[in-house]
């Protein structure tokens, strides 16, 4: 509709200065979350693990960000994005520090657990890049931001194992993510000393109201009160999964208090979602123009459960797949290989909320979805006696659908209710987290096959939730020929 | 005899084109008086303001007491009907009638006050807003309204009078008695063919409920009702003056908004524009600012004249605290008639979506000024001081605070200085009144906002004193008053440990009583600013007696540091000295 453009190389401005300066943080709290996937085999080696040891360490690597990505949404709210990404990136930095430092397995998972706090970097950087960048190009400027961010996982995979085998010994795979940690810390003061909460001369506005999502119906109460149990559920099944009958990380009675710490976390949830809706509960009336329906937020976090929480976890798994999927190669080509994956963030995530934009939301994520699912059922064939390169192809083309789908998403938020998109894209988010705990658990249970398999069939089910998508409505503006606007009221 | 002092004294019976439809007719005589202190009005607006306002009735009568009595009760009536028109059409109806009533009787209560000759300005008002399907009463005094439905007559409104004997009676509310006022207000539903009967004293003190009511149901033509109404009256021995207003509804109109925010959302909020696009009439020339928040374009109207459209982001497309600002951003240059503000124009064609127009001033900002040229001459910047204060206290005699004064927001134009952007304003009045929306606390740039907005103090008028002033220092040395730590400072105890760099650092050239004058503006709380701007204007313009002297201070004071660096040399020089003495003895 408008010509969004945006002169990426223009940096006598300060706004594409920011954006530059902020994707890069994102980049690299992408590059230290993931740092340890390339390496693997070094890292089991070192500590003799075993395979549910090595699965568990994944999972915990995400499964804290649930949590963090409310915590950060509050601590940005209070202190604004410049502080609180300064100090995630030099917090990750010294926990990346630690787990290369790590002497024991117990040691290492607690610091891959505390190290998913990192990966709630995303919802900083959008709130900095929102307040930086005006309507005509904020879509572009979050989607390279998040793009180019997701990126960091492929960095991580393409050049960690080079940098291990480079500094050679067993100790080689501690110096690679020392690397990182060191860059994430120098970064920080970078980033302190050169970002800005807001252009010169504006003020950051707090928003009014946090804690929940207002709702606009009593049953879409109930419906998002239900909507936000996945999360809890995901995190005690992981709390099982370290408990002495999984794992065993955890004793019982620490998995117990776990278990009450959830419920608590939960209840407290509720209170909050409570207090926000009271007025709508006691029988307030909503304005007619104020109501939205629920159904849709819903839709698309499930959306992005499947996209973004498939995405996490294949990330995750992807170099060591191609490793021992194909005999003799490289743990650094398996490492560049992996990386393909992410690398189609590049193009693939703008490119689907353009797409989205142009084509209806409902049938382009109807595509990405259906696209993905035959993406993961074909990864599931992959085996040792596929070509490569047709591996690295189906990776790809499979990869090119979840962040279309992931951009798509993002595309939409907005359009539910323009007022609370951060809540609704935090809300997304955080599915997203949910659904990589999820999936990497059932991958601590199945092989790589079955794995694709599971993810292919969710993917079923929400195709067929994405049909009740409802297109956005509001008004439509059309250019006539003579540049004069006209506008269409959309019902 | 007819002295009603709205152009529609005689009866003017009026068809609306919307579906609301009412007959109205009106008599105000002076009576057995000499001189008639009553005054009635009433305003039949059409298109968008009929939707939006409505139609007002009123009528009011000066208190016979007061000298200006006459005058109080027109000022009364040509006032609201005035202002309660100018108010943004997002303000529910009970807001804007409270807002104007509680304005005048500010104005009254003042003119009282400064009365040489002791005259109080005092009044009784009754409104009656008839608006879609509903009908608004706002009412003071002992004037009255009465309904008439289906066949019986109701008194709407309660006297606000106390009887103190059988024969004295005293009024216990007026217009302009006192500072607070508290206005009794109502809203119901309208029916197809009620009557509204709004009457002074002078003839409801003498006819009675029943007879007004038969009066009514025999008179269906309301010319002629009103006629008799006064005729009767008069017969009756009415000593006051007789005043009457009547209104039947024809026909309901469509229900109107009671929300503000239904009222805006269907003003859709602009597209993004491209240069060359064109949005009701208006050609974008050229993108001039955009921000998270609002676009600015320069637009070219079809005569030919250019002007400044912004146009609210649609980040915030339903977001009702932020469109009801856009709107009373609006409002407040749309009000203001001054050289150094900037002036808000009307569009020639009816808006399709949510936007406003200013006239455009190409520039430069004071901003790009202070960055080619500052320091600037005293003389020059005096001048120019001289032209904010102008139009801050246009802003101010408003009830306004501007609140976001700061190099680019200021623009110079034909009569220099002019202040643009009212996004940050606080208008009295409508923040102390209950709103459904919460609006944000805007601050303004930290660099220029006086420190009680930091530190949660009391804000007024001082507050942009100390930002005018602000602009005055770095005008003459392009340096803050405070330093880069003054950004920084978020509590009083943090402020208080800032200390003013005298303008003389960095300028010598600034006369030492205008750097006391700046100052003193520039205390960190308020109430050691100047009382008014109008004397700090006069302290920069011309030597303060007070002050034409340096005050010298002792070295210690002005550079203590420097004072004990040297003291501790020295101190060391002499100790060494010593030593080497002894050494070598």
């Amino acid at each position: 509709m408008n010509s969004q453009k945006l002169n990426l190389v223009d940096l006598t401005k300060a706004n594409i200065r920011l954006l530059h300066l902020t994707w890069f943080a994102f980049f690299l709290t992408f590059v230290v979350w993931f740092s340890h996937a390339p390496l693997k085999p070094l890292i089991m080696e070192a500590f003799d693990m075993s395979i549910a040891q090595w699965k568990a360490l994944l999972i915990l690597n995400v499964a804290l960000t649930i949590p963090a990505r409310i915590i950060i949404g509050i601590l940005v709210d209070k202190f604004g994005p410049r502080i609180v990404y300064t100090l995630l990136l030099a917090a990750g930095g010294l926990m990346c520090l630690a787990f290369a430092s790590a002497q024991s397995y117990e040691q290492l998972a607690l610091f891959r657990f505390l190290l998913g706090f990192v990966g709630a970097g995303f919802v900083i950087g959008i709130r900095l890049v929102g307040e930086w960048f005006p309507a005509r190009n904020v879509g572009l400027a979050e989607g390279v931001y998040g793009g180019w961010g997701n990126f960091g996982s492929a960095a991580a995979a393409f050049t960690l194992p080079t940098v291990a085998l480079m500094f050679g010994g067993e100790d080689g795979w501690r110096y690679a993510i020392a690397c990182t940690g060191l860059m994430a810390l120098a970064y920080s003061v970078v980033f302190y000393l050169r970002a800005r909460n807001t252009p010169k001369g504006s003020t950051y506005f707090k928003p009014k109201k946090t804690g929940g999502l207002e709702v606009t119906s009593k049953q879409d109460f109930y419906f998002y009160l239900a909507m936000n149990l996945p999360m809890y559920i995901i995190l005690a099944v992981l709390a099982w999964k370290l408990s002495p009958a999984g794992v065993g990380l955890l004793s019982q009675t620490m998995t117990y208090v776990m278990y009450l710490l959830l419920a608590v976390l939960c209840g407290y949830q509720f209170s909050q979602i409570y207090k926000v809706n009271k007025e709508l509960l006691q029988g307030g009336a909503v304005a007619e123009h104020d109501k939205y329906k629920f159904k849709q937020v819903a839709i698309l976090d499930w959306a992005y459960f499947v996209t973004f929480g498939s995405e996490l976890a294949v990330v995750s798994m992807l170099p060591a797949f191609f490793l021992e999927t194909f005999e003799g190669m490289s743990l650094a080509a398996a490492g560049a290989l992996g990386a393909a994956y992410a690398f189609m963030n590049l193009v693939a995530r703008p490119g689907g909320g353009y797409i989205s934009d142009k084509f209806g939301r409902r049938l382009s994520m109807s595509i990405f979805i259906i696209g993905l699912t035959i993406g993961y059922f074909t990864l599931s064939q992959v085996s040792g006696s596929w070509p490569i390169p047709l591996a690295v192809a189906a990776v790809m083309f499979c990869s090119f659908f979840v962040q279309a789908g992931e951009g798509a998403v993002f595309a939409m938020v907005p359009l539910v209710k323009r007022r609370m998109t951060g809540q609704i894209a935090g809300m997304a988010g955080a599915f997203g987290n949910v659904g990589a705990v999820t999936f990497l658990t059932v991958y601590s249970f199945v092989d790589a096959s079955t794995f694709f398999m599971v993810i292919g069939g969710s993917a079923l089910i929400i195709f067929l939730i994405v049909q009740f998508l409802e297109e956005p409505a509001g008004h439509m503006h059309e250019v006539n020929d003579d540049g004069s606007i006209t506008q269409i009221e959309l019902t | 005899m007819m002295t009603g002092n709205d152009n529609s004294n005689s009866a003017p019976m009026e068809h609306l084109q919307s579906s609301l439809a009412v007959s109205f007719a009106q008599i105000s005589a002076a009576g057995r008086k000499d001189e008639n202190q009553d005054t009635v009005g009433a305003r039949f607006p059409e298109g968008a303001a009929l939707a939006t306002k409505g139609i007002a009735l009123a009528i009011a009568d000066g208190v016979s007491s007061s000298q200006s009595a006459k005058q109080a009760s027109q000022t009364a009536i040509t006032g609201f009907l005035a202002d309660y028109y100018a108010t943004p059409d997002t303000w529910r109806t009970g807001q804007s009638a409270n807002r104007v009533i509680q304005s005048l009787n500010r104005y009254l209560w003042s003119q009282s006050q400064n009365s040489v000759r002791q005259e109080g300005h005092l009044t009784t008002l009754s409104l009656l807003i008839i608006k879609g399907d509903k009908m608004f009463t706002f009412h003071i005094g002992d004037s009255r309204i009465y309904r008439y439905r289906h066949g019986s007559l109701e008194q709407l409104t309660r006297d606000h009078s106390q009887r103190v004997d059988h024969s004295t009676t005293y009024l216990t509310r007026a217009l302009g008695a006192d500072l607070s006022l508290e206005v009794d207000m109502q809203s119901h539903e309208i029916e197809r063919g009620d009557i509204y009967l709004l009457s002074t004293d002078g003839l409801h003190d003498v006819i009675s409920a029943r007879d007004l009511a038969q009066h009514i149901e025999q008179t269906p033509n309301l010319d002629t009702l009103v006629q008799a109404l006064h005729d009767t009256a008069f017969a009756n021995g009415s000593q006051d003056n007789i005043s009457v207003q009547a209104a039947r509804i024809d026909d309901v109109g469509r229900p109107s908004e009671s929300d503000a925010i239904t009222v805006l959302s269907r003003l859709p909020f602009p597209p993004i524009l491209d240069v060359g696009q064109s949005l009701d009439g208006l050609t974008v020339e050229k993108i001039l600012h955009e921000s998270e928040r609002s676009q600015v374009y320069l637009v070219k109207r079809a005569d030919g004249t250019l002007l400044v459209m912004k146009t609210p982001s649609p980040n915030y497309q339903d977001d009702a605290a932020f469109i009801e600002r856009f709107v009373r951003e609006s409002w407040i240059g749309s009000r203001l008639n001054n050289r150094q503000v900037v002036r808000v124009v009307e569009p020639s064609q009816t808006r399709t979506c949510l936007y406003y127009l200013t006239e455009y001033i190409p520039g430069p900002t004071l901003g790009e000024l202070i960055h080619q040229r500052a320091p600037f001459a005293v003389a020059d910047a005096i001048e120019l001081a001289e032209q904010l204060v102008t139009g801050v206290r246009a802003l101010h005699r408003k009830d306004t605070l501007h609140q976001d004064l700061k190099p680019d927001n200021i623009v110079m134009g034909r009569w220099g200085a002019c202040l643009i952007d009212f996004g940050s304003c606080w208008v009295a009045g409508i923040e102390e009144m209950a709103s459904p929306i919460a609006a944000d606390k805007v601050l303004g740039t930290l660099d220029y906002s006086a420190p009680e907005y930091r530190y949660g103090g009391l804000t007024g008028p001082r507050s942009d004193q100390f930002s005018l002033a602000v602009l005055v220092y770095e005008m003459l040395t392009g340096k803050h008053p405070y330093g880069d730590a003054y950004g920084k400072a978020m509590s009083l105890v943090q402020f208080q440990k800032l200390t003013y760099r005298s303008a003389l650092q960095f300028n010598p050239l600034v006369p030492v009583w205008l750097d006391r004058a700046l100052e003193k503006s520039l205390y960190i709380q308020p109430a050691q600013r100047y009382e008014a701007l109008s004397e700090w204007l006069r302290d920069i313009k011309r030597p303060n007696p007070n002050w034409l002297t340096a005050k010298h201070k002792p070295l210690i004071e002005r550079h203590p540091e420097r004072v004990w660096k040297v003291a501790a040399l020295a101190g060391w020089a002499m100790a060494i000295a010593a030593l080497v003495f002894i050494a070598t003895k």
